[in-house]
């Protein structure tokens, strides 16, 4: 008995060793990987120096690390053993609380000085691009978003950090500095906490705001244009919001494979008539449509349905020449405002600075001479100098 | 490569068990070439141009013992083993210490250009594997290997050529010639393997982020119950990273039928930092105790003598395990310790109650891992000055600790469990009430499941992470 239990637990390590190189050699080569929003490592290509070093074999580590058997399965199993059984406070980089996501905000120190000089510097990029913009006929706007640590801050266990206080200093600096160089600012968080900050405005599962969090912005962005410019913004006046019965995953269920049971819904909005437009994606003609619908009822839905997610230059022309041209330039934030946007302007062009490399900002406004630019940020990025706050007159 | 990576466990390992076992059982001589090339393989991967350092460890070990057996003439035997000894060190010191003499001699206002050198991976172990063969044939306690293959698989051995145990010659010359595989042998290895990788992936590596997190703040940020939170990790990622790479080496050892000895011995049990040094890294103390502590006289040539080497032997395990004044103040640090329990205070701690023994132990054992832990001589004096209140922002912070403490409560349990000799306990237990059914299940089979669990465990924990790397790799 003792000899055949042996026997057997060899067999059993033998097996699991034998089948998992089987696995890594025969199964088919995934290149992206769903949940984690990341595309598998590659083999690398072969160099005699590389081999020598290490290098090369690193490489390899790396890639059979990403591709190895039953990945997909064992990180299931972990995120759900993590949630689960140990019910961990951080699962997979994220705050679990009993009904909502938030990302994990690892401890930092505040620097002050470096807060209160960067909000300086940022404010005088801003003072660029609305020089550029005024002396090409156009209004320049700034309009900044709670991101959802910050709508949700209270949120946090106790014992985490929140950045509350490098919040609270980054939008107190920065709306003094854009103060003092006259630009048309706009702190959305001002707004939303005039109203108590209702939950419906930001994504439990995600960092973006609701669909009717960027419709308040939108109003309030029309208001702002109003009184400030010769410009009148209308507002669809019969704007309906449509729940979309899919499952919503959210960026932070998805890392968390959806195991996360939540009731929160993406909505679409019914703009009450039909504007009939064009769009462009990156210089390419592409269905006019501003949601990217799902193929089916049960298919999870990411905020991407909203523009069908970042992409570097995008183009909506409704043609209706007595409206403005708008320019709206940032991160994704900016996504789910231009599929309710486009309603007021005859032309909307949107870039990600991300993404898209072809002009820099001044020179893009030089050769479109909009109306209106809007410049669109989260409190996260705020003071952030990469992609779509870099200087005026850089190109990505 | 390490044990700890597809690679090994999907590739390396089902390939070379493939082509060991299918070999008939009489050819000893092919199954011991597997073993080398795959040997070979497994040290090439880290860098092949690692390899040539290798060979010429094994060349220079191989020629020297050739010359230093019994028959030849003293002279010449006296000639090969400083050869030997000379030749392992330079290499030990080019490639490890250069830099770090190189820097001390323009602290004292010299300039000379300080040469980057990449640590070859394993060389402290391998070249102190090299000088036991060469001093084991001198002294007669082994015969000089005439095949050059042997030689080159006593040293390139996969199982412990970059992370030890260090195996004397003498263990396993017989074993490299006439071993015998067995059921019975490659059962237990394989067990001790599993229970090896998963005290690696799931405690070490752990221990390690906690560890890792809190090294990485700046003193002046951090608070007092943090500070020991961080020490104490490290504490446990240490023991659990290295014992786990032993448990892995020799189990791998016993499937291919080599016996090595045991290298940790529950050191955390330890009552006095004299018997931590019985029950930790015992292949690195009993190689200085053979061949250096006793060559020098030990404590036979009078008190002062008996200081001087103690002294000597922990210098040298200090700037064995790195380059920098951090180890030489760790290894001082010990020197002092056991000297004081030898000459000054050991008989009063041996009369405490056993729990503050062991408190009076573990304090000292956590310190001196704070002091190797640490990357410079100012972020110990800074670290330790936050455990004792002196520095940081008081004893507590702004919620870290109990972060760290929440989102790896389970792991700090099962270390603290996993650190006692609960094994043995539950193993005595069930052996004195084996005549029970479930008792008798449990003692034969209980080790196993228990085994095979904590493998697939391991292997999603292997699968799904980024955060491995193996402590004793750098030295």
């Amino acid at each position: 008995m003792k000899k055949f239990w042996k026997i057997l637990c060899i067999c059993c390590f033998l097996a699991f060793l034998g089948v998992s190189m089987a696995v890594i050699v025969f199964s088919e080569k995934e290149t992206y990987s769903y949940f984690e929003n990341r595309n598998y490592a590659e083999l690398p290509a072969y160099e005699e120096e590389d081999l020598l070093s290490g290098e090369y074999m690193k490489g390899v580590s790396t890639y059979l690390q990403d591709h190895s058997a039953w990945r997909e399965a064992a990180l299931r199993a972990d995120t759900w053993l993590n949630l689960h059984v140990f019910k961990k406070p951080v699962v997979n980089q994220v705050v679990v609380q009993e009904d909502i996501l938030l990302p994990y905000l690892p401890h930092a120190t505040l620097q002050e000085e470096k807060v209160v000089e960067d909000a300086k510097k940022m404010a005088d990029t801003i003072q660029a691009a609305k020089e550029a913009t005024e002396q090409n006929g156009g209004a320049y706007y700034y309009v900044t978003i709670p991101c959802q640590y910050a709508y949700f801050s209270d949120r946090y266990p106790n014992y985490m950090n929140n950045r509350e206080r490098l919040t609270t200093l980054s939008r107190e600096q920065l709306k003094v500095e854009l103060a003092a160089r006259d630009v048309n600012a706009l702190d959305m968080g001002e707004v939303f906490s005039a109203m108590g900050n209702p939950p419906e405005l930001s994504s439990s599962m995600d960092n973006h705001f609701s669909l009717k969090g960027a419709y308040l912005t939108y109003q309030e962005i029309a208001e702002k244009i109003n009184a400030t410019s010769e410009w009148r913004i209308d507002l669809p006046k019969e704007i309906q919001f449509e729940e979309l019965e899919n499952p919503y995953m959210g960026s932070r269920n998805r890392k968390l494979f959806g195991m996360f049971e939540t009731e929160e819904k993406l909505f679409w909005a019914d703009l009450g008539e039909e504007i009939p437009f064009e769009r462009w994606d990156n210089g390419v003609s592409v269905p006019a449509e501003v949601y990217q619908m799902p193929k089916t009822s049960e298919e999870p839905v990411l905020y991407e349905f909203y523009m069908g997610g970042d992409i570097g230059e995008t183009i909506l022309s409704t043609h209706r020449p007595n409206l403005p041209k708008v320019l709206i330039y940032g991160d994704s934030f900016t996504n789910a405002l231009e599929s309710l946007m486009y309603y007021s302007f005859d032309e909307m062009r949107s870039l990600d600075f991300r993404h898209y490399q072809e002009k820099s900002l001044q020179e893009y406004i030089e050769a479109y001479q909009p109306d209106i630019v809007i410049f669109v940020r989260d409190y996260e990025s705020m003071l952030s100098f990469d992609g779509n706050g870099g200087s005026v007159s850089d190109k990505n | 490569m390490v044990f700890s990576s597809i690679e090994f466990l999907s590739f390396f390992l089902p390939l070379l068990l493939a082509f060991y076992f299918l070999l008939p059982k009489g050819w000893r001589g092919c199954k011991n070439i597997v073993l080398l090339l795959f040997s070979l393989i497994f040290y090439g991967y880290g860098g092949v141009k690692f390899l040539y350092l290798l060979f010429l460890s094994i060349g220079l070990n191989y020629i020297c013992a050739l010359f230093v057996g019994p028959e030849r003439r003293i002279k010449i035997r006296k000639t090969a083993v400083f050869l030997s000894v000379l030749g392992n060190l330079s290499l030990l010191f080019t490639f490890k210490y250069i830099g770090f003499t190189a820097q001390c001699i323009n602290s004292l206002g010299f300039s000379l250009s300080v040469p980057q050198i990449v640590l070859p991976i394993g060389i402290s172990f391998y070249t102190f594997q090299g000088m036991s063969y060469v001093i084991d044939v001198y002294r007669g306690q082994a015969a000089a290997q005439k095949n050059p293959l042997w030689v080159a698989l006593y040293i390139s051995f996969f199982p412990q050529l970059v992370a030890g145990p260090i195996v004397r010659y003498a263990t396993i010359a017989e074993e490299i010639q006439n071993r015998r595989e067995n059921l019975d042998d490659f059962y237990q290895g394989m067990l001790r393997f599993l229970f090896g990788f998963a005290k690696k992936m799931i405690l070490a590596n752990s221990m390690g982020e906690v560890a890792d997190a809190i090294f990485a703040l700046q003193a002046g940020n951090i608070s007092t119950t943090l500070a020991w939170l961080g020490a104490i990790s490290y504490t446990m990622q240490i023991y659990f990273d290295f014992s786990a790479y032993s448990d892995m080496a020799i189990g791998l050892g016993r499937m291919f039928g080599f016996h090595f000895e045991e290298n940790f011995r529950y050191p955390y049990i330890s009552k006095s930092i004299t018997e931590f040094w019985r029950r930790w890294h015992i292949s690195l103390s009993t190689w200085f105790r053979d061949y250096v502590y006793i060559p020098l006289g030990g404590n036979r040539k009078g008190k002062a003598r008996h200081i001087c080497n103690i002294a000597v032997v922990w210098l040298l395990t200090g700037i064995w395990h790195g380059a920098s004044w951090n180890f030489i103040l760790w290894g001082a640090w010990f020197c002092l310790l056991l000297l004081g329990e030898k000459y000054l205070w050991g008989r009063a701690v041996e009369r405490l109650p056993n729990i503050f023994q062991h408190i009076y132990a573990m304090f000292l054992v956590v310190i001196s891992w704070v002091l190797f832990r640490c990357e410079t001589l100012p972020q110990v004096v800074d670290y330790v000055a936050v455990l004792f209140g002196q520095e940081g922002i008081g004893l507590y912070d702004d919620g870290r600790t109990l972060y760290y403490m929440l989102q790896y409560r389970w792991e700090f349990i099962i270390a603290f469990l996993a650190a006692l000799p609960l094994k043995e306990w539950v193993s005595n237990f069930l052996r004195k009430k084996e005549e029970n059914s479930v008792c008798c299940v449990l003692l034969h089979g209980g080790g196993a499941a228990l085994a095979m669990a904590f493998f697939i465990f391991s292997y999603m924990r292997l699968a799904v992470g980024s955060f491995n790397p193996f402590i004793y790799f750098r030295f």
